[in-house]
């Protein structure tokens, strides 16, 4: 089936002061009808508990849609991050937005 | 030898990175992993994000961090003057693999007692001060 998903590619440092635009960002996607989102952190070396929340809550409201989020191209720091708060078990996570892609 | 460097900030989370750059610009070359150097700028951002947001209005207050670097160990102490607050009660999350039942949050104090050696807290003078240490991995001579 093709569900052409969106992609969202973020940058940067996600902290407390860059979370809530990124929350935005996720947020607007769905409700404007995505059901299929990838979420590429090629770009992002570093991701603090308030970028965590917000992919969570993005995550969840995806599910209650009947939407799935793949997640894509983890930084080594992000992925301690994902590893050590049991965030790994809780996405599906691509090696790269191709992978992302032919997933769904 | 221990050296000690301190620097005083306005508790505004857009002060955030600077934090974590002068963690950085201390423990580079001081024979840190970088591994080692994330986790404890992680750690002091979780810690400072907290006090930021649940400890002080925004802009209200400031936070003095003093980094004091040994060829052992690097020790964090946090101090601010906002509502008395002890991490260490905080109860631990629930890290269930369920995303339904999975709580969102929570999991800033969680991130720092796994990344640090050790984590000790007092008020004290009408401050709270969180003490974080993080020890070197592969000191030679072990």
């Amino acid at each position: 089936m093709e569900k052409n998903p969106q992609i969202i590619r973020l940058s940067g440092r996600i902290d407390a002061t860059t979370a809530p635009g990124m929350e935005k960002e996720l947020f607007s996607g769905i409700e404007e009808g995505t059901r299929a989102m990838i979420i590429d952190l090629e770009a992002v070396d570093y991701m603090s508990s308030a970028g965590l929340r917000v992919l969570l809550s993005a995550l969840k409201k995806m599910k209650s849609v009947g939407g799935e989020v793949r997640l894509s191209s983890l930084q080594p720091h992000v992925r301690e991050v994902f590893e050590m708060t049991g965030f790994s078990r809780l996405f599906t996570i691509c090696a790269d937005i191709d992978d992302a892609q032919t997933s769904f | 030898m221990t050296k000690r460097h301190v620097f005083v900030l306005e508790a505004r989370k857009e002060n955030l990175p600077s934090i974590a750059e002068f963690i950085g610009e201390h423990l580079a070359g001081q024979g840190f992993s970088e591994k080692e150097i994330f986790e404890v700028g992680l750690a002091v951002d979780e810690a400072c994000s907290n006090i930021i947001l649940h400890g002080y209005a925004e802009g209200e207050g400031q936070i003095e961090v003093e980094l004091a670097v040994s060829p052992e160990r690097v020790t964090v102490s946090l101090k601010d003057s906002g509502v008395p607050f002890n991490p260490l009660t905080v109860e631990p999350p629930d890290l269930c693999d369920d995303v339904d039942q999975r709580k969102v949050g929570g999991l800033g104090v969680f991130i720092i007692k796994k990344t640090m050696d050790s984590v000790g807290y007092e008020y004290r003078d009408g401050k709270n001060v969180l003490s974080i240490t993080k020890n070197r991995s592969d000191r030679p001579g072990d």
